[in-house]
This record gives C-alpha cells, sequence and structure tokens, in this order.
C-alpha cells in the first residue's frame, strides 16, 4: 500500500518539472513577441498619453512644458477637430457594416458549389494582394473628373461627378476604395469560416424542414460568429486607421471632408511638428476605438460559452 | 498553482520593464536644449577620414553625385554621405529627425522659407562669425531668405524663377500670335485666361495649367500681383492677411480656371509637366528646371514668355530655393562648414559640376557660369536667358518670412484645394484666416 503513495508522489514531481519546462519553453518562445509589443504597442502608447500633456513650440528641441488637459481643452474647443471627429464616425459607421455585409454576401455565394467558384473567390481577393498605395494611386486616376469612370459615366448617358474633389462624394469615393481592397480580404476569413460549419447541423436542419433563410440566420450566423467577430474587430480597426488614400489623394479634403483622426494625427505630428496635438488626437483615437471593439465583443461575443 | 505562479512572474516582470522603458523614452524627449559648441573662424581640414551626412531634397542621389565627387576629390579627409528624400515628405522627415535631435544628421537642405520657423525650432545654427561677407558673393533675395533677425542660419545655394511656356502649334491653330520672350511685352492673367479657352476650343485639351498647381511658391504670385500681399502682416507676420479683396481677385479668377474646365481637377503637382510635355496644353507657367524635360520631347513646339501679372497691378514672379543648415548636434561641424562653403562659395559654388542644371545658383560668380547652360542655347528657349536675369533683379518675391511658415503653408494649400474643387472663395479666405489665427496663437505667446 505504501508503493502507491510514492509512485504518486513521483508522477507529482515528474509533472511539476515537466511543467516548469514547458514554462520555460513557452517563455522562450514568447519573450520575442512580449518584446516586440512592449516596444511597439506598449511604450508608444505610454508615450503618447505622455506627450498629450505637454506643450511647446512646434518641432524646437527644448523641453515642452507640462500643462495638464490644455492640450485636450483645446482640442475640444476647435471646430476642425469636432470635424475630423464626425466625419471619422460618419466614415466608419458606413464602411464597416457595408464592407461585412458585402464580404458575408460573397462568402456565403462562393460556398455554394457556383461554376469556377475558384476562379471568382481569387478574382475578387485579387485587390487584396495589390500593395494600398498602388491601388489607391490607380483609383485616384480612375476617379478624375476627366478620367476613365466618368468616361464609362457618360458612355451610358449618365452626368459626370466630381468624385474626389466634391465634398459630398469625397466620402463615398474613398468608401468604394477601401472596400474594393477589403471585401475579398475579409471574405477569405468568412469563406474559412463557412467550410468550418460541420454539413451536419445544415442538414438537420434541411431535416426539419427549414429554409434556406431560416437555415443562415438559425445555424450559418450563429456558427459563424467566431470568424464573424474577428472579421469585424479586425475591420473597424483598420479602418480607422486608414491613411494611405487619404495622403495620396484628398490630403484630408475638400473642405476638410476627409481629414480623419488618423491622417490628423499624422499631420499634426509630422508636417506641423507638433506631436503633442497629434499625441491627444491619437488617445482620443485609442479611446474610441476600444470602446467599439468592446461594445462588438459584447455583442457578438455573448453566448460563446454557451 | 505553479503555472499561475509563472505567468504572474511574467505579468510583473513585462509591467516593470515597460514602466521603465517609458521612463526612459520619457526622459530622452525631455532633455534639456543643446549647448551649442562654439564654431571656429578659421576652417582646419581633419587630418583624419571624417564622414559627414547631408540630408537633401533638391536634388537626385545621381544628380548630385558629381559635386559631393569634386568635393571629395578636393577635400581626401571628408566623405560625404547624401540620404536623398523625396520632396513632399522631406519636411516632416526632418521633423522626425531633428526634434529628436537625431545626430545622424549634420547638414541638410532648408527650403528658404522654412528658415525662420526652423530657427526659432533650434534645428539650425548661427554661421554669421565663419562667413562674415556673403553680400559681395551670393543675391541679395536669397541672403535675405537665409538670415533671421541679422543672423546668418544657412548657407544659400540656391535661387530660382519662373516664366511661361506655351505651345506653339496649339496657339497657331487658334490663330493666336505667339507671345513676346520680353519683359516689356508681358501678357496680362486676364488675356492668358481668354486666350487660353480659345486654345482649348480649337483642340488643346487644356488651357492653362500651373507647374505647382496648388503652391503658394507659385500661386503667392497672383495675390501679390493684384495687390492681396504675402498672407501675413504685423510683428512677425503673424496676423493673417488673406482676407481681403487682393487675395479674392486673384483666386476667383484661379478657381474660375477650373469651374471653366481651362485648367483640370483632380490632377496634383507631379503630373503637371508631363500634361504640357505631351502636347496637351497652351500655357504653361513654370520653373525654367523643365526645360532639358520639354527640349526632350521632339515633337514639342514650344515657346518662352514672361511670367504674366494682372492687369494694372504689379508684376510678381516666384523666387526662393534652397540653403544648407549646419545642426546643432552635428559632431563634425569643422568638416560640415568646409562643404558648406564649397556648395555655395568656392569658385562659383556647386553649379559648375552640374551637367544638366537649369535653376540658378545664389553664388553670384556661378551665376554667371548658369546663364551658359546647354539648355538655354535651344532655339525654342530663345530669349530665355535676358528674361530671367530681368525677372530675378526686378519682380522676384520671396514667400512670407514668418515664424509659423510651415503652419501657413500648410493651410494655404489646403485653401488652394478647396477653391480649385470649387468651394467659395470668401468663405474660404475666411476658414483660412481662423484657421491661421488658431495655428500661429502658439508663437504669439
Amino acid at each position: 500500500m505504501t508503493a502507491l503513495p510514492q509512485s504518486r508522489q513521483l508522477t507529482k514531481r515528474a509533472g511539476r518539472s515537466r511543467s516548469k519546462r514547458n514554462l520555460l519553453a513557452a517563455a522562450i518562445f514568447l519573450v520575442p513577441t512580449v518584446v516586440l509589443i512592449l516596444v511597439l504597442r506598449v511604450v508608444p502608447t505610454f508615450v503618447a498619453a505622455s506627450q498629450s500633456l505637454h506643450r511647446g513650440i512646434p518641432g524646437s528641441i527644448d523641453a515642452p512644458a507640462f500643462v495638464g488637459a490644455q492640450v485636450y481643452a483645446g482640442l475640444f474647443q476647435s471646430p476642425g477637430f469636432w470635424q475630423t471627429l464626425g466625419q471619422t464616425l460618419l466614415f466608419n459607421v458606413i464602411v464597416n457594416p457595408l464592407q461585412i455585409f458585402i464580404s458575408l454576401l460573397l462568402a456565403v455565394l462562393l460556398t455554394r458549389g457556383l461554376p469556377a467558384s475558384g476562379v471568382w473567390r481569387t478574382l475578387i481577393f485579387l485587390p487584396a494582394a495589390v500593395p494600398l498605395a498602388g491601388s489607391t494611386i490607380v483609383w485616384g486616376l480612375a476617379l478624375r473628373p476627366d478620367g476613365p469612370v466618368n468616361g464609362v459615366l457618360q458612355a451610358l448617358g449618365l452626368p459626370a461627378q466630381p468624385f474626389l474633389t466634391s465634398p459630398n462624394q469625397v466620402i463615398g469615393s474613398l468608401i468604394l476604395i477601401v472596400s474594393w481592397i477589403g471585401v475579398g480580404y475579409w471574405m477569405i476569413f468568412l469563406i474559412a469560416g463557412l467550410n468550418d460549419i460541420p454539413t451536419v447541423y445544415l442538414e438537420a436542419a434541411r431535416m426539419d424542414g427549414a429554409g434556406a433563410l431560416r437555415t443562415f440566420f438559425s445555424i450559418t450566423i450563429p456558427m459563424l460568429r467566431r470568424p464573424l467577430l474577428f472579421v469585424l474587430v479586425a475591420d473597424t480597426v483598420s479602418n480607422f486607421v486608414l491613411f494611405a488614400p487619404v495622403q495620396i489623394l484628398t490630403n484630408g479634403g475638400p473642405q476638410g471632408q476627409s481629414n480623419f483622426l488618423m491622417f490628423d494625427v499624422y499631420n499634426q505630428s509630422y508636417n506641423l511638428s507638433n506631436p503633442y496635438a497629434g499625441s491627444a488626437e491619437l488617445v482620443i483615437l485609442l479611446v474610441i476605438m476600444i470602446a467599439i471593439v468592446t461594445v462588438q465583443f459584447r455583442l457578438l461575443g455573448r453566448g460563446e460559452d454557451n | 498553482m505553479q503555472v499561475h505562479k509563472g505567468v504572474r512572474r511574467w505579468l510583473i516582470a513585462a509591467a516593470v520593464t515597460s514602466i521603465a522603458a517609458a521612463s526612459l523614452v520619457g526622459c530622452s524627449s525631455s532633455g534639456s536644449g543643446t549647448s551649442a559648441t562654439a564654431l571656429p573662424t578659421k576652417l582646419t581640414e581633419p587630418t583624419k577620414p571624417v564622414t559627414i551626412t547631408y540630408a537633401g531634397a533638391a536634388y537626385s542621389a545621381a544628380d548630385i553625385k558629381p559635386v559631393i565627387a569634386a568635393f571629395e576629390k578636393a577635400h581626401p579627409n571628408i566623405t560625404v554621405k547624401y540620404e536623398a528624400d523625396p520632396f513632399n515628405d522631406f519636411n516632416s522627415i526632418l521633423g522626425a529627425q531633428l526634434s529628436t535631435k537625431d545626430k545622424a544628421i549634420d547638414v541638410f537642405d532648408v527650403d528658404m522659407p522654412r528658415t525662420a520657423a526652423y530657427q526659432a525650432r533650434g534645428w539650425l545654427t548661427d554661421i554669421s562669425s565663419v562667413f562674415p561677407d556673403l553680400k559681395s558673393k551670393v543675391d541679395a533675395a536669397s541672403l535675405a531668405a537665409a538670415t533671421v533677425n541679422g543672423k546668418l542660419v544657412g548657407m544659400p545655394y540656391q535661387s530660382s524663377t519662373n516664366l511661361m511656356y506655351y505651345n506653339k502649334k496649339l496657339l497657331s491653330a487658334a490663330g493666336i500670335a505667339d507671345p513676346s520672350s520680353s519683359p516689356s511685352g508681358r501678357m496680362t492673367w486676364e488675356q492668358v485666361g481668354t486666350d487660353a479657352k480659345k486654345a482649348q476650343a480649337a483642340g488643346a485639351k487644356y488651357g492653362l495649367v500651373f507647374d505647382q498647381i496648388d503652391r503658394y511658391y507659385q500661386l503667392e504670385t497672383l495675390s501679390s500681383s493684384a495687390g492681396g500681399g504675402p498672407g501675413g502682416t504685423g510683428t512677425g507676420n503673424l496676423t493673417p492677411a488673406v482676407d481681403n479683396a487682393g487675395w479674392t481677385k486673384a483666386l476667383t479668377w484661379y478657381g474660375d480656371l477650373f469651374k471653366d474646365g481651362v485648367a483640370p481637377r483632380g490632377v496634383t503637382t507631379q503630373e503637371t509637366p508631363n500634361l504640357f510635355a505631351n502636347g496637351q496644353v497652351a500655357f504653361f507657367p513654370g520653373g525654367p528646371w523643365w526645360a532639358p524635360m520639354f527640349e526632350g520631347s521632339k515633337d514639342l513646339d514650344f515657346g518662352v514668355a514672361p511670367y504674366p501679372a494682372f492687369a494694372g497691378g504689379t508684376a510678381a514672379t516666384p523666387t526662393g530655393g534652397w540653403s544648407l543648415g549646419l545642426s546643432p548636434t552635428s559632431t563634425h561641424k569643422d568638416a560640415a562648414l568646409i562643404f558648406m562653403k564649397f556648395i555655395g562659395l568656392d569658385n562659383g559654388g556647386y553649379s559648375q559640376y552640374l551637367t544638366a542644371l537649369s535653376v540658378p545658383p545664389s553664388n553670384l560668380a556661378g551665376g554667371t557660369k548658369f546663364y551658359d547652360n546647354a539648355a538655354f542655347k535651344d532655339p525654342r528657349m530663345a530669349g530665355v536667358v535676358s528674361l530671367m536675369k530681368s525677372e530675378l533683379k526686378n519682380t522676384a518675391i520671396l514667400r512670407l518670412k514668418t515664424v509659423g511658415y510651415v503652419e501657413f503653408e500648410n493651410i494655404i494649400t489646403k485653401t488652394y484645394d478647396d477653391i480649385i474643387n470649387g468651394a467659395d472663395v470668401k468663405s474660404s479666405l475666411a476658414s483660412a484666416t481662423t484657421q491661421l489665427k488658431s495655428a500661429w496663437a502658439t508663437y504669439k505667446k
């Protein structure tokens, strides 16, 4: 009878040393990532937060003075900042649901055994493989008032549009450009998610007499929750920090209508060498993004454990 | 439990490291101003090999290569590492490097209108004691642009001027006579606008396209010619003065070009020279530096005329260019100053080593050689040499001299873009005034 506790103790000891070894291995593998996260994410966030509480002559090599929340107060009193904030939210309220809706639609279509679906999938994904700056420049040329898109419109008897040069159409034009790229990219994640849904559920639903719509909303969407949550969060974040098309095509205009927060952070920090206002805007952007992503997690992450 | 303890230990370690790193960064970014080391009054050649870094945007690495080769031959102990930055991003790149006291740069190009701003930021070094007598060696406008409050803070090396190219084929198709190349035959903007429309009706794709379509460098001349001034007034030129009759007149005229389709919307400054080179534009007010490119288009029959002015207004042509600034953090100030002297002064300066130079150098002796350039011998450029000399002497205007120039240029460029895209001129200028007031408040405290 004494043999048993002894062997238990031995197993326990072996287990302890194994878990120690595992921990060491995990630590070694994690170190590079943790260091990168610290250097590239955590530290800059602290620096930005600290910088947003200071003010100095733009670009000056002299030490800035601590001014508390004055930089924030200045921003909240500036009509330009409110316009920036409003336009950023407007852009995101439209672009994120739109991109996810189209991606989901395409993903469902392309998993329905259409003829040559591989070719379609490749064609739709292809824009994501082109560097963003490159496709932005091509779109900029295409959408010029005397460019090919207007050529096609006029050939069809439709009036030419000002697109990026109009304060009323600039957001729509930017949505078109980023969606052309984004939709195919996010679609791939959703296709993977759809292919992961065990067919038994779909068959069971069919046997229970559920129609296509009922199956989609009661089986597909709930089973797709994880990839959908990822796509929703990642897409939202990428659109909030959208920069290249604004920098290359609109420079924040016309009339400040595309002066999104991320672009203004860059403009303040680098063009105007005013990292204090830039950092304050960055902190505000961060707070907004965290709030929105938290809501998204609450909505879609709910029922994850069931 | 073991695992949890381990994780906790890791989390604590991570938190401590991050706080330590953050405080380190905090320290380095909040250090006190640099104590400028005294400059030598007599430049001494280094006895050991030294490498200096030169950040530039005026010339590409290939264009500047013969100049640097000549310098290194004359000064064998000094090697120059040239970092070419794109013009559009140059100011932000400099800002990022110099405001963090980057020791990597010794010498850098200074866009002349930004001199006062850079000086206020502490990016430049007072070099008056090293070069006390530039007056007799460089042109007056360049010297004025490199001087702030009586201190020489840069070595001016390149100036500039503008003229108006026209496409002979497109004008003759519309029955328009070639404009004169003499300053006394200067056209009015009103006339150019009317002729541009005629040329467009006769087949030109665009009537009139400005080289720097939305940049203050070129468009300042419009508001200046219309009597609107450079855009700032009062102490330090820090009171906005763009919401006035002159600016309104000039920009209404300019905005109408786009409204009427005489000039294209949605085109960037980078694209405009190609439009003229491809024979799509009747009138192209622009820099002489495009001459080699236009001459390269064999089928392009063009001529040059004086830069126009508004009827009843004063003639105004763009000028200003580049200086070399010495970084206060440079650890090779001697070598850097020897390089600056070579570029700006030695034997007429850098321009003699360039093969395809078509921008006037600031150095007066170098200027003489510049006008002998092959680019100006092409028959299509007939009359350009005396025209450039006359414009530089009589009509050249510098950009607004103020410590708040960076913000000014940023806001004014956006205002131009809005007007080009059809925004109301009066309200755009009023909005620019509000933005300038808020941006310049920092400097008035």
